[in-house]
């Protein structure tokens, strides 16, 4: 088998699930764009997402493409909750306040995770069949996810840019003071954002669920988060677009690097290609801070 | 009247900076608040919009007691300020940054006129108009900080500092705009600068560690001693 027949499997499937991450991340960097807060808690909400996915199919049969919709709701319910009750008394300036209210709430949601529906790994089966595209297999399901989750960042991009409740988001993010001074609300903007930005993660939680179907636990939320991070930053916090773009670029190369390690023969093949994209954040805080683009 | 403003006191945290501040803006004129750094003309601004609390007294827009309300529903109601460090949004043209100062809905329906309005008072915005707000000149700026507080249709501008780090020339063109203001809106204009400040006011008021300790017409301030000596460095 040439190289290029080994390799474009993980191509694929990097950016397959590359979409779905940069999805993931545009929710964390449109809350880092507007309130300036990092939100710790964003694994919680797409292992919340996950177990929507979980619960909705194995109890109701209802397809994570349908359940998607709910986690949004779900999500947006209580993203606008952490800004009314976490975010907003403890004062947008405190900012390691936040930090730490946000940690406990994701340690927090881990545990009630637990308690209601126990500490193992559980997942589903979901096909829809799969096709073959030049002798790589290519599941329907994961194609429409990655599809969904691209349709679904373009739809935010246009509600940002062409309404006036998205002007508003990128207003407050380019300059909170101004956009006060022109007559927006800017506490409703940022409680929209919160909503927003937490809806959408909780979605993509359900997403996620299509590449690791019985991955599903209480305490998966972690590498979400870190992952989050480096992608959100990758694409320079507060873009949409560009965490999108950063989300494929890091599937990809988690894909590759996966690819490249176990060819080398090393034990731990995925944790060196996690260590490769957190490579990538040191080098890029290191010499391109803004990130790819800016929103 | 246009703006009253009545025994206004504020500050930071437990700082008082404004004591018993009252003044007012008749319909169509333009008054002046000079004074030093640090006087608390900003402050007064920013508590008459909303973005600093008031601790007590009150701001009347004609008659209607508008002491409480936050700055969104001061816009609304026909306050708009032009604020230190013009606070325009840079990634935005700066026909961005003019729709978002229609942002209210009574200016939604205006846009059109009010955009021919602010292109008249500074046709350099027109050649502008799909530049990037953060890649303007600071005297481009401070304009289009003027035209997009405009955009909101107010009764009452407040300006902050418009000749802060701009150029003779440059302060001289804008206060020359700022005249032709007096038809559109009544404007309270905070300035150090009192020489351009004077030139083109109606009356004129000076803020003193937080208190007012002198006002006039135009004309009697610029001929006042403390005035000339503090003020106009004659």
């Amino acid at each position: 088998m040439d190289f290029f027949s080994q390799i474009s499997p993980f191509l694929l499937s990097g950016l397959l699930l590359g979409s779905i991450y940069g999805l993931s991340a545009t929710g964390l960097s449109l809350i880092f764009g507007v309130l300036k807060v990092a939100n710790i808690a964003h694994g919680a909400f797409i292992m919340l997402g996950a177990y929507v996915a979980y619960f909705a199919l194995t109890m109701w049969g209802v397809v994570p493409f349908v359940s998607a919709i709910l986690a949004l709701a779900l999500g947006g319910a209580l993203g606008y909750l952490v800004y009314v009750a976490v975010v907003k008394p403890l004062g947008l300036k405190n900012e390691l306040n936040i930090l730490v209210a946000l940690f406990a709430l994701f340690l927090l949601m881990a545990e009630a995770a637990r308690i209601l529906w126990g500490p193992d790994f559980v997942g589903y089966t979901w096909t829809i069949g799969s096709f073959s595209l030049g002798g790589l297999i290519i599941e329907y399901t994961k194609l429409a996810g990655a599809l969904l989750a691209l349709a679904i960042v373009i739809s935010l991009e246009v509600f940002l840019r062409k309404t006036y409740a998205g002007r508003a988001i990128r207003a407050v993010v380019q300059d909170s003071v101004g956009a006060q001074v022109v007559g927006i609300n800017v506490d409703r903007v940022y409680a929209l954002a919160a909503a927003v930005g937490i809806g959408i993660t909780t979605l993509a939680g359900v997403f996620i669920t299509l590449f690791i179907p019985v991955g599903i636990n209480p305490y998966m939320g972690g590498p979400y988060t870190l992952m989050g991070f480096v992608i959100a930053v990758l694409g320079g916090l507060g873009s949409i677009m560009g965490a999108y773009l950063a989300g494929l670029v890091f599937g990809l190369i988690t894909s590759v690097g996966y690819f490249a390690f176990s060819e080398l023969g090393f034990a731990e093949p995925s944790q060196m290609a996690l260590f490769i994209a957190f490579l990538m954040l040191l080098l890029i805080l290191l010499f391109k801070p803004t990130g790819l683009l800016r929103i | 009247m246009a703006l009253l403003v009545k025994n206004l006191e504020s500050g930071y945290g437990k700082l008082k900076i404004l004591f018993d501040v009252s003044l007012k803006v008749e319909e169509g004129s333009i008054v002046t608040l000079l004074g030093p750094n640090g006087a608390g003309k900003t402050t007064t601004l920013l508590t008459t919009f909303g973005v600093v609390k008031p601790w007590s007294g009150s701001v009347y827009l004609g008659d209607v007691d508008v002491t409480h309300l936050p700055p969104h529903k001061k816009v609304d109601l026909g306050i708009a300020l032009v604020p230190e460090g013009r606070r325009l949004f840079p990634e935005m043209t700066v026909v961005e940054n003019l729709a978002l100062g229609a942002y209210v809905k009574r200016a939604r329906d205006k846009v059109d006129d009010t955009l021919e309005l602010v292109y008249g008072l500074f046709p350099i915005l027109k050649e502008r108009r799909w530049q990037k707000a953060g890649t303007l000149s600071g005297g481009e700026q401070q304009m289009l900080a003027i035209a997009r507080a405009l955009m909101s249709r107010p009764k009452v501008l407040l300006i902050d500092e418009p000749s802060a780090g701009l150029a003779p020339k440059v302060v001289e063109s804008i206060f020359q705009a700022l005249k032709q203001l007096r038809s559109e809106a009544s404007v309270l204009l905070a300035e150090q600068n009192a020489g351009v400040a004077l030139e083109i006011c109606d009356y004129g008021y000076v803020l003193e560690n937080g208190q007012i300790v002198l006002e006039g017409a135009a004309g009697d301030l610029a001929n006042n001693e403390h005035v000339k000596k503090s003020y106009l460095g004659v």
